[in-house]
């Protein structure tokens, strides 16, 4: 970086962008928008003290701080329910996981009830936490993401019952 | 005003790349320019973010340039896409403005 001069500290520069990058985020930019906005603010620091040396440093701050508020909107985020599909999907895996859950503790013949109870662990939590984590976002994937884990957990305590 | 924010915001991005269609340019030169045309002039971080958003679509290419004089700079040209998509929009516009006139002058096709 070229801003350091006489009168100029690259330290309170950086701190001025850096609060940029900040205010930035917290208005909705990602991290493409905010990194070409930032990076313009530094490139025009460095033209405005190469074209004009007698700049001041709160000249350049107030510059700066302009740059906080761009005329565009921030690209919208995905929606919460953008994944609901998906979501939807999770939660079917976890429910179907949990009657066969179900069926294997109703289940009389034991090898029977172990097959169903990997069979629903497997299939039903393995889907439900797959496809919960795919759409982590929205509500039903993280409902999905819970009954999925407690389907393992499931599991994990009979194997560890004798 | 919020209104002429609105009303420019539309044809800004015709402007960066008519502008880019001389030459390429950096960030700076380019707010220069468009400072010229009071009714143009943009916030800068307005126009970094659309350079960005060209270059995401994949209109301009980026290229870093010493300069004599200076730091390094990032010189944006208008590639065979960008040039396409100047043409559309210029042609939109052509069409908008004679459009937009006839509405205001109060004539009826």
């Amino acid at each position: 970086m070229t801003f350091g001069t006489e009168r100029i500290d690259t330290a309170h520069i950086e701190k001025a962008i850096a609060q940029l990058e900040q205010s930035l985020r917290a208005s909705g930019y990602d991290l493409d928008e905010m990194g070409s906005i930032a990076q313009g603010a530094r490139e025009h620091v460095e033209e405005l003290i190469a074209n004009d040396p007698s700049v001041s440093e709160s000249e350049l701050i107030a510059f700066i701080n302009g740059f906080s508020d761009p005329e565009i909107a921030a690209s919208p985020q995905p929606p919460a329910n953008e994944h609901g599909l998906t979501g939807m999907f999770a939660l079917a895996s976890a429910l179907v996981g949990i009657a066969i859950m179900i069926a294997a503790f109703l289940s009389a013949d034991p090898d029977l009830g172990g097959a169903l109870m990997l069979l629903g662990t497997l299939l039903g939590g393995g889907l439900a936490c797959v496809l919960g984590f795919l759409s982590r976002r929205s509500q039903t994937g993280k409902i999905a993401i819970a009954m999925g884990a407690a389907l393992w957990l499931c599991l994990f305590v009979f194997l560890a019952v004798p | 005003m919020a209104w002429s924010g609105e009303m420019r915001k539309g044809v800004v991005e015709l402007c960066v790349l008519a502008l880019l269609d001389d030459g390429p340019a950096y960030g700076y030169q380019i707010a220069q320019r468009l400072a010229l045309h009071p009714s143009l002039s943009m916030k800068e971080s307005t126009l970094y973010l659309l350079l960005a958003r060209l270059q995401k679509e994949g209109l301009v290419a980026v290229e870093m340039r010493a300069s004599e004089r200076g730091p390094k700079r990032r010189y944006f040209s208008l590639n065979a896409d960008g040039r396409a998509r100047l043409k559309g929009m210029a042609s939109f516009w052509g069409e908008m403005r004679e459009d937009v006139g006839a509405v205001i002058g109060g004539e009826t096709s």
